[in-house]
Formats: structure tokens, C-alpha cells, sequence
């Protein structure tokens, strides 16, 4: 599939990918097999950015020009948009969707393939309660769509699908580097926190 | 405080002295093997849920 060191993480409708070379690019060619299965099983596609997180309207807007057909959805100046994007910015013209992608603290691509799906994400934006809106499990409403995001980790995409969508064609597969970081950089102690347990497991190398 | 199921089991599967008590506050040392490797993967799917679906 690639010769990139990618650990993959196949799990109940969620993909999470952590290229363990950089921090996410989704323009560089390694993320060429995702856009083409996303592409394949959803044929429109639309960018949902939300938290503005840079200062220049002008670049932002010409940004928004050159990669969307239509805007649905733009509150507050851009601070939240929701646009369609052209057929171009995925298969040529990636670095302008990342260039947008970075523009925003929370980025999203959705993929479907009926219009009407969008329109659903749109009027849901669109309601007095926008912020209780985004709260809700990403594929509420959705028959057949898929949505990228970045995870919680800077290096991590992250891929939802909804229960109708053909599932993802790629099985779990870890990458080497990738458990050997979880074992000798304090994971289980991060769990543990997490579940609000108060002991602790060392790994012993015997 | 009550260990949640899947930690019980990653315990009981590799810890070095076998037999703990499920609610103490113990120190447990697990043994670095290519199974660990593998559970540890688990482990980390189960926590990348918890803490996304916390996050959003």
C-alpha cells in the first residue's frame, strides 16, 4: 500500500493513521491511497473548518476562492465555514486545501455522495445551538459519508465513517516504532489517569 | 479504586508475579514480551477512543 512507516488502527468505524515520520500533511503523496478510497466512495466533498486560528481575512478568503465551488455555511467572518469543495483542490491542487487546513483549529473534509448529506451537516451548523451541534457523534443524520480529521495527536488522521459507507479496505497494522513508543514513553501511566486509577505498571525488560 | 475490565485482563495476561488484588494501589511489573507489544496496541486503540470521544 505505501512505503511510508504509517501505524494503522482499524476500530468500530474509525480509522486513525499516525505517520511516524512528521507531523499530518495531507498534501504530501503518502495520503494519496486514503483521498483516492475517500474519493472513490464519496464522490463530493466539503471542508468544514471551525476556530479561525489565523489573523489574515484577505489570504484566508482568497484561500476559500481558489478551493470551493459554493460556501453552505460561514459565521462570524470565516470563523466557521463549511464549504464545497472542487473536484481540482483534491486531485491537483492539494496544498491549497492543506493551506486551508491550517488556517483552522479544528479542520475537517467530509465525503459523500448525495448532496443532501452536506445540506444536513449545513442546517445543523445553521441552528441557534451550533456549538451542542458539533458535540454530537460526528455521523448523526448521515447515511453514507465518511470525514477526515487530524487526532488528537499532531501526526495522527483520523477517518469516521458512517454505518452505511463501505468499510475501510485497510486491517489494523502497527507499526514497530509505534508500540515501542507506547512501551517506553509512559502510556500506560497516561491511561491509568485517564481511567482515574490510582496505581501504576512498569514494564520490565528481563 | 475498582480496575476497569480491560486492564484486569492486560494484567492478569502479563504481570511478572501473577495474582494481585483487583482494588489496591500497588506498583504492578509486567514483563516486556512480543504479546505485550501486541496488547499494548490494544490498549492504545481502547484509550484513543475514551480520550477522543472525551474531546470532543
Amino acid at each position: 500500500m505505501t512505503r511510508f512507516d504509517l501505524d494503522i488502527i482499524n476500530y468500530q468505524s474509525v480509522l486513525w493513521i499516525t505517520d511516524m515520520e512528521q507531523d499530518l500533511d495531507i498534501s504530501h503523496s503518502k495520503w494519496d491511497f486514503v483521498f483516492e478510497f475517500l474519493k472513490q466512495n464519496g464522490r463530493l466533498a466539503y471542508f468544514d473548518g471551525y476556530r479561525l486560528d489565523h489573523n489574515d481575512d484577505d489570504y484566508i478568503k482568497e484561500l476559500i476562492e481558489s478551493s470551493s465551488e459554493s460556501v453552505l455555511y460561514n459565521y462570524h467572518r470565516v470563523h466557521h465555514v463549511f464549504l464545497k469543495l472542487k473536484d481540482s483542490t483534491l486531485t491537483n491542487h492539494r496544498r491549497v486545501l492543506t493551506e486551508l487546513w491550517d488556517c483552522y483549529d479544528r479542520p475537517r473534509v467530509f465525503f459523500f455522495q448525495e448532496e443532501q448529506e452536506a445540506q444536513h451537516i449545513a442546517n445543523r451548523f445553521s441552528k441557534p445551538s451550533n456549538a451542542s451541534a458539533r458535540k454530537q457523534p460526528i455521523m448523526t443524520g448521515i447515511q453514507h459519508g465518511y470525514v477526515l480529521s487530524r487526532g488528537m495527536e499532531e501526526n495522527v488522521m483520523r477517518i469516521d465513517k458512517s454505518d452505511d459507507a463501505p468499510p475501510f479496505p485497510w486491517e489494523t497494522s502497527r507499526s514497530k516504532l509505534a508500540l515501542d513508543r507506547l512501551a517506553n514513553e509512559g502510556f500506560l501511566a497516561k491511561l491509568l489517569r485517564k481511567l482515574h486509577l490510582s496505581f501504576d505498571i512498569r514494564i520490565k525488560r528481563l | 479504586m475498582e480496575i476497569s475490565g480491560i486492564v484486569t485482563t492486560f494484567l492478569q495476561e502479563h504481570l511478572i508475579l501473577p495474582g494481585f488484588i483487583p482494588s489496591s494501589d500497588s506498583l504492578f511489573e509486567v514483563k516486556f514480551t512480543e504479546a505485550l507489544h501486541k496488547d499494548l496496541g490494544m490498549l492504545h486503540t481502547y484509550f484513543l477512543n475514551i480520550q477522543e470521544n472525551d474531546a470532543i
